[in-house]
C-alpha cells in the first residue's frame, strides 16, 4: 500500500468515525458502513466530503456502490490518479 | 400562471359544475358514493373517456405527460372535486410509473406503456405496515431462483391493487442490510392472493388493500433497472411524485375555499353578511394568500425537475412538507370558520367534511412529512457551503412560469443534490433586482436569515442529521424550507406577466407576512383588502383561486 493510499484510508476512516461517533481503532475497514448503522442517506454526505478533500467530482452514490472503507480507498486510488496523469 | 393547456379545460369541462344536482360527477353524486364507500362510478367513466392515463405516460412511450406542472394541472380538476377519485384511479399508476420511466429498459417501458394506454391500472406495491416510511426496512423478498425470483411476503395498504393488471414492486433481493439490498420488479399479473379490504377515515371510496405472496416465480426480465437498484430508483423517481401529488391536492384548497365564501356570503349573522366580519375576511384572505403561496411554490419545484433535475431531492422535499402543511392548515382554519357546517355530511357545504378527510393522506401518505425533513437534514451542510454561501444568478427559467420547460430526464434525477440549490443562490441577485417598494422592504430581513442559516448548517456535524437528529435540527430545515418557499414567491412575483393577478404586490407580502419568523400579527389592511377583493371576484367569476385563475365549470 502506497502512502498516498494509506493516507486516504486514514483520513476516510477519521470522516466515518466521526459520523459513527466512534474512534478511528473501533472502525474496521473492511466492514459495509451499513454494519455499523450508519443510514443509507447519511452515508451519501461522505462522498461530498470526499469531493470537497480531493477535489474530485463524484457519484452521489459512491458510497452504495463501495459500501466498505476498504472499497472506497480503492476506487478514490484510481481516480486519483486518473485526476493527475490527465 | 404557466399557461394552462387546453386539455385541462377540457377536463374541467367533461367534469362539469360541483353544484349541479344532476350532475353525476356533482357534489351530491361524490358524497353519495363517499356514503357508500364506494368509487364514484361516473367519475371514472369522464377520466375514462378523456382518456387520463395517457397524462401518465411520457410522450417518448405514446402518452401526453411531457411536463411535470402540466399533469398536476390537469389533476387539479379532479382533486377540486373528489380526492379519491384521483387516488383511485390515476395516483397508483403515476407513482408505478415514474418507477418505470426512471428505471426500466425500452421493452419493459413500453409494456408498462401499452398496460397504460390501453386503461389498465399499475399498483405501487411498495408499503409494508410493518415499516411505514423506513422503506429500507422491506421485507417482502424475491429470492434468486433457476434464473429468476421466487417473491414470497406481504404489501399492505395499496391503493386499487385489487383492480390493478400489473404492480411494481419493491422487494428484497439481498438480505443483509445495507441501500443495495432491494429491488423494482413489474409484474404482470398482480401475484399472490388479496389481503381484506383496509378501512379509512377519509378517501373511502378507494379499495386500500394488499397482497400475501408465497413463492411465486417470475422471469429475471421482471426486474427494473439493476438487481440492487431498488432503494436508488425510489428515491429519484419519487422527487416527480413527491412534487406532483401535493402540488395536485392545491385544488382541494380550492374547492374548500370556494364553500367557504358560498356559504359565509350568504349567511347571516350579527345583523350583517358574515363574510364582511373581521375575523372572516382575515381569516379568507389567509387562506387565498396561502394558496397561492402554496401554488407558486409547487409550480418552481415542478419546474425545476425539467430544469435543475440534479437538484430535485431538495424541491420535492420541500414541496412534501410545506404545500401540505400549508393545505393541511389553511382548511383547518376554514373549518373553524364553517364550524358546525364543516362537519355536516349533507347539504350545500357537505362536501367540506369529506375534502377535510380526504386531505389527510397528503401529510404522511407516500411519504411522511417528518420523513421529507429526515431527508433534507443530511443535505443542510453541503447545500450552505456549496450553494448559500455563494451567490449566484437569479435563475429566471425556474420563476418565469411561462417559459418554455425542457424535456423531463428522469437519468439526471440524483439521489442528493450535491450542495447545489440554485434557487437559493440566486437569492440576493433576486433581492437586488426587485423593484424598490414594499415587497423588497418586506424581503430585506431575509438576507441576514439566509446568511444565518448558511453559517450555523454549514458548520452542522453530519454524524447528528441521521434518524436520531435532535428537534433543534429539524427546526433549521422549516427554516431553510421557509426560505425556499418565500424566494419562490419573490421569483414568481419579480417575473409575472403585467395583468396577472401573481403581479399585484398584495400575494406576495401576505406570503412573507405569513411566513415571517417569529410571525404573530394579522395581514396589514390594505393587503387583506387586495386579497378579499380579488377572491371575491374570483369567486363571482367561477375562477379558481390558485395561480392560473382558470375558469371553472359552470
Amino acid at each position: 500500500m502506497s502512502a498516498q493510499t494509506r493516507d486516504l484510508r486514514d483520513w476516510l476512516v477519521a470522516r466515518v468515525a466521526t459520523y459513527l461517533r466512534r474512534s478511528p481503532q473501533d472502525v474496521d475497514p473492511a466492514v459495509p458502513l451499513a454494519e455499523y448503522g450508519l443510514d443509507s442517506l447519511t452515508a451519501l454526505a461522505i462522498s461530498t466530503d470526499i469531493e470537497d478533500e480531493y477535489d474530485l467530482v463524484l457519484d452521489p452514490a459512491l458510497a452504495w456502490d463501495h459500501p466498505t472503507i476498504d472499497a472506497l480507498t480503492a476506487v478514490l486510488t484510481g481516480l486519483i490518479e486518473a485526476k493527475e496523469r490527465a | 400562471m404557466s399557461a394552462t393547456p387546453k386539455r385541462a379545460d377540457h377536463l374541467e369541462a367533461l367534469l362539469g359544475s360541483l353544484s349541479d344536482v344532476d350532475n353525476p360527477v356533482g357534489s351530491a353524486a361524490i358524497l353519495d358514493a363517499d356514503e357508500r364507500a364506494e368509487p364514484l362510478v361516473a367519475g371514472e367513466a369522464v377520466l375514462a373517456a378523456f382518456d387520463l392515463n395517457a397524462e401518465l405516460v411520457p410522450p417518448e412511450h405514446g402518452g401526453r405527460f411531457d411536463r411535470v406542472d402540466h399533469l398536476v394541472e390537469v389533476l387539479r380538476s379532479v382533486y377540486r372535486r373528489d380526492p379519491a377519485l384521483g387516488l383511485g384511479y390515476a395516483v397508483g399508476s403515476l407513482i408505478a410509473g415514474v418507477a418505470v420511466w426512471t428505471a426500466a429498459d425500452t421493452e419493459q417501458a413500453a409494456r408498462a406503456a401499452r398496460l397504460l394506454l390501453g386503461g389498465g391500472r399499475i399498483a405501487a406495491a411498495f408499503h409494508e405496515l410493518a415499516h411505514g416510511n423506513d422503506i429500507a426496512a422491506a421485507e417482502f423478498t424475491a429470492t434468486p431462483s433457476d434464473g429468476g425470483f421466487l417473491l414470497s411476503g406481504r404489501k399492505e395498504v395499496i391503493a386499487g391493487i385489487g383492480r390493478a393488471s400489473a404492480a411494481v414492486i419493491f422487494a428484497r433481493t439481498d438480505p443483509s442490510p445495507g441501500p443495495r439490498s432491494h429491488s423494482l420488479l413489474l409484474v404482470e399479473p398482480v401475484p399472490g392472493e388479496p389481503l381484506p379490504r383496509f378501512t379509512t377515515a377519509g378517501v373511502r371510496g378507494v379499495w386500500l388493500g394488499g397482497v400475501a405472496v408465497d413463492r411465486h416465480p417470475v422471469p429475471e426480465s421482471a426486474v427494473l433497472g439493476r438487481v440492487g437498484g431498488g432503494l436508488e430508483t425510489v428515491l429519484k423517481a419519487f422527487q416527480v411524485t413527491r412534487t406532483a401529488l401535493p402540488a395536485m391536492a392545491t385544488g382541494v384548497l380550492d374547492t374548500g375555499l370556494r364553500i367557504a365564501v358560498d356559504h359565509l356570503s350568504t349567511r347571516r349573522l350579527y345583523g350583517g353578511a358574515a363574510i364582511d366580519l373581521p375575523h372572516v375576511r382575515s381569516v379568507l384572505a389567509a387562506a387565498f394568500a396561502d394558496l397561492l403561496r402554496a401554488e407558486a411554490f409547487a409550480t418552481v419545484a415542478a419546474r425545476a425537475l425539467h430544469l435543475v433535475p440534479g437538484s430535485a431531492s431538495v424541491y420535492s422535499a420541500a414541496v412534501k412538507i410545506e404545500v401540505s402543511r400549508l393545505l393541511l392548515d389553511a382548511m383547518d382554519r376554514l373549518a373553524e370558520l364553517l364550524g358546525a357546517h364543516s362537519y355536516l355530511r349533507e347539504g350545500p357545504s357537505g362536501l367540506f367534511q369529506k375534502l377535510l378527510r380526504d386531505l389527510a393522506p397528503v401529510g404522511f401518505g407516500h411519504i411522511a412529512r417528518a420523513t421529507a425533513q429526515l431527508s433534507l437534514l443530511p443535505q443542510l451542510p453541503t447545500l450552505a457551503r456549496r450553494s448559500w454561501a455563494v451567490p449566484g444568478p437569479v435563475p429566471v427559467d425556474l420563476l418565469d412560469l411561462d417559459a418554455d420547460l425542457p424535456p423531463l430526464r428522469y437519468d439526471r434525477l440524483a439521489l442528493h443534490a450535491s450542495g447545489r440549490d440554485p434557487l437559493t443562490a440566486g437569492h440576493g441577485a433576486l433581492l437586488d433586482s426587485l423593484p424598490p417598494g414594499p415587497v423588497r422592504a418586506a424581503a430585506a430581513a431575509d438576507r441576514a436569515e439566509l446568511a444565518e442559516l448558511a453559517r450555523v448548517c454549514a458548520g452542522l456535524p453530519v454524524a447528528e442529521l441521521g434518524a436520531d437528529a435532535r428537534p433543534a435540527h429539524y427546526d433549521l430545515v422549516t427554516r431553510y424550507v421557509l426560505l425556499l418557499v418565500r424566494t419562490a414567491c419573490l421569483g414568481v412575483w419579480r417575473h409575472a406577466p403585467p395583468g396577472d393577478f401573481l403581479a399585484d404586490p398584495a400575494w406576495p407580502l401576505a406570503a412573507l407576512h405569513r411566513c415571517a419568523p417569529g410571525r404573530t400579527t394579522p395581514l396589514p389592511g390594505p393587503v387583506e383588502d387586495a386579497l378579499v377583493t380579488e377572491l371575491l371576484d374570483r369567486h363571482g367569476g367561477n375562477r379558481s383561486f390558485g395561480g392560473t385563475a382558470r375558469p371553472l365549470a359552470s
